[in-house]
């Protein structure tokens, strides 16, 4: 807070414990107020006051909290709110100040603008006195004091008045689910007067407010006397050379923000209007609805709260996440979660199409591998074909003479080659049962080109024969 | 077959044009677990109009129960299953939600306030009402043991905020099931409990009927 705020704050505060009673003082001085208020003398003595402290302090309520000190409380009252009548100093009278005070309250409790009817007060206040149409300054004085002084407030404090009353009877209410079913029942019959008194009252605002028509029109056709004027568009003006064109647009712009501003009024109005009507509406339709099934729905709430209490009170709220009670059911609900994919669309730009070519084919080089290929299947197919001769007779004969065998290939085939790849053959396809002898003499073949070590395969299990 | 000329009407519903044109959409907020209420004027509107038609096809197709509740004048759609069975996309557990704990607390305050607060025309809460409950109102005791597990005549903003925090994100829960209506300007959430709160109460039917013996048997103190 600023420095200025501070201080002004700090004066208002000064100011306002002197204006105002505190809550015993205030008490004291009621009950002043009901002494004198059916009496003609607007006086009394101090035994008076003195019995108004002894009952305020007598009351339950106030008993037990604190010590009262009858000579303190009467300084205070002295100081505005109680006087001593002049030249008689064992006699008082409330301050005009504390009989306002008192009123601002009595107000609250017993409103009287609920009980005046609201449309006579309207038309009486609404009306427009005549001949504005030459006179800004009456249509000012008339906007200003009966307009914003009185009729404004007259019809702001009904509408003050029913908002809330409204407000405290759903809030009283609110309370009949939590008693028991008769007392309950007896409540909304209560109740239900209650809102359709509330009802006709809001009717009453709402019928008065229709009279704002004629008011408004009228304005709005004072208004556009002033702006025909304004514009030369009448003959008066044209004769009467006092006028002239700024003093008529000044008057015709007066006219029109007082019509503004008492149009905006009336929208207000029509709005709290709607609003008050619908809670009429709802509570009231909720009151019928409720008579219908009140056991049912005050079971319905209480055991909820019930069920609420025990869940406070048991359950662990939890980071990252909270524990019901034990054997507190858990309850399901259906809750898919769609989840659309789509994936996105990269141009990465170096990615370049395939543009397929025709190999040209070569006929000589796919003839020689061909043959190529041929002639090798057909040699493993005859390395194949030795070797199970071979086996074979390794198996009859129980001893073969490898090396002679493999010359003999050698020789057929006019290759060494074959003979070498047979032998590799054959080393690899004997089982653990043949025995292999390698006698380091020389065996060579025809033309002396492939020599070997001679090399025998017996069956070892067999006798040597 | 029998009955096969019923069988080819009753999704003939789904060549008229405005069911196509809405069709998506609303199949997507029923089974994402949103309530329809009355004023989605459009939705709703198709839904009362051919309610045995869509109810034939999510029993059918879905397992599911379409069902349609009125309560304090609002009428209102939603999806659930059929008494015990978890809907025909059982092992796609993904439709079958549990409820967060604090899912379930939240929604029992929730419809507490929405009972206490029968006779006004609008349910409307704000945080800050939230927090006075909590730091005044009647049930002040337990719902402070629940928060801050400690009674204390002040809290801290830290723990403030982060309460604010975690409740508020189960309002964004109830938000998206349109129980609640809830708008957040500036750090300031303002919430209207709507009538499909009572989606949550009857999922609880059983246990606040049989109140006594349900609480009975936990051997609670009030």
């Amino acid at each position: 807070m600023s420095k200025q705020l501070i201080s002004s704050v700090e004066k208002f505060h000064d100011v306002y414990t002197e204006l105002f009673p505190e809550s015993l003082e205030a008490m004291v001085l009621y009950c002043l107020y009901q002494e004198i208020k059916d009496s003609t003398s607007k006086e009394f003595d101090f035994s008076v006051i003195k019995s108004a402290i002894h009952e305020v302090e007598n009351l339950e309520f106030i008993k037990r909290s604190r010590n009262i000190q009858n000579e303190r409380l009467f300084k205070k009252l002295l100081n505005g709110f109680v006087e001593r009548v002049t030249g008689q100093s064992h006699k008082f009278y409330l301050t005009t100040h504390a009989e306002r005070v008192i009123e601002i309250v009595l107000q609250r409790i017993d409103n009287p603008y609920l009980k005046f009817p609201l449309k006579d007060t309207f038309e009486s206040f609404f009306s427009l006195p005549e001949n504005l149409d030459n006179d800004i300054d009456k249509l000012e004085r008339w906007h200003r004091l009966n307009f914003i002084n009185t009729s404004q407030q007259v019809v702001l404090s009904h509408l003050e008045a029913l908002k809330m009353g409204v407000d405290y009877a759903v809030a009283e209410l609110n309370k009949v689910l939590d008693t028991d079913a008769l007392t309950a029942m007896q409540m909304l019959e209560h109740f239900s007067l209650n809102f359709q008194t509330l009802g006709d009252k809001a009717r009453q605002v709402g019928e008065a407010i229709v009279m704002k028509d004629r008011v408004y029109y009228r304005l709005k056709s004072t208004v556009n006397v002033y702006m025909e004027r304004s514009e030369g568009l009448t003959n008066e003006s044209l004769r009467d050379s006092q006028y002239n064109y700024e003093q008529l647009d000044a008057e015709y712009k007066r006219a029109r923000h007082i019509r503004e501003d008492i149009s905006s009024f009336f929208t207000r109005i029509d709005n709290q209007l709607t609003i008050i009507n619908k809670r009429i509406a709802f509570a009231s339709n909720k009151i019928t609805e409720l008579q219908e099934s009140l056991s049912a729905k005050s079971h319905y709430k209480v055991s909820i709260k019930k069920i609420l209490i025990y869940l406070l009170n048991n359950s662990n709220w939890g980071k990252p996440s909270a524990l019901l009670p034990d054997n507190f059911p858990a309850k399901y609900t259906v809750r898919d979660q769609f989840r659309f994919y789509a994936l996105r669309q990269w141009d990465l730009g170096f990615l370049k199409k395939g543009i397929p070519f025709r190999h040209t084919i070569d006929p000589a080089y796919e003839l020689e591998q061909r043959n190529r290929f041929e002639r090798e299947l057909k040699q493993q197919q005859k390395i194949r074909d030795y070797t199970n001769v071979i086996l074979e007779q390794v198996n009859k004969e129980n001893r073969v003479d490898l090396s002679n065998q493999l010359m003999e290939i050698a020789d057929q085939n006019a290759s060494a080659e074959m003979a070498v790849l047979s032998g590799h053959e054959v080393i690899r396809q004997i089982n653990s049962h043949t025995k292999i002898n390698v006698e380091r003499r020389l065996i060579s073949d025809a033309t002396n080109t492939f020599h070997l070590w001679k090399i025998s395969l017996q069956n070892k299990h067999s006798s040597n024969s | 077959m029998e009955n096969l000329s019923s069988e080819q009407t009753q999704f003939e519903f789904l060549a008229i044009p405005q069911i196509q044109k809405n069709f998506a959409e609303l199949n997507i907020e029923l089974l994402r677990g949103k309530t329809i209420l009355a004023d989605s004027i459009g939705l709703y509107g198709l839904l009362e109009e051919y309610k045995d038609e869509f109810e034939n096809y999510y029993l059918r197709l879905y397992g599911l129960e379409l069902k349609k509740r009125v309560h304090d004048s609002m009428g209102y759609f939603y999806l659930d299953f059929v008494e015990s069975s978890k809907g025909r996309l059982s092992s796609s557990s993904n439709l079958y939600h549990e409820l967060d704990p604090r899912h379930t607390i939240v929604g029992f305050i929730i419809a507490n306030l929405y009972l206490s607060t029968y006779f006004n025309a609008e349910k409307k809460f704000s945080w800050e009402e939230l927090k006075y409950e909590v730091e005044n109102g009647e049930l002040k005791d337990a719902y402070q043991n629940l928060f801050f597990k400690e009674k204390r005549s002040e809290y801290s903003t830290k723990e403030w905020s982060e309460v604010k925090k975690e409740i508020n994100t189960v309002l964004n829960f109830f938000d998206r099931m349109r129980i609640i209506e809830k708008e957040e300007t500036e750090g300031e959430i303002n919430f209207i409990i709507l009538p499909s709160i009572y989606r949550f109460i009857e999922l609880y039917k059983n246990e606040i009927e049989n109140a006594k013996t349900f609480l009975a048997d936990k051997s609670i103190s009030e």
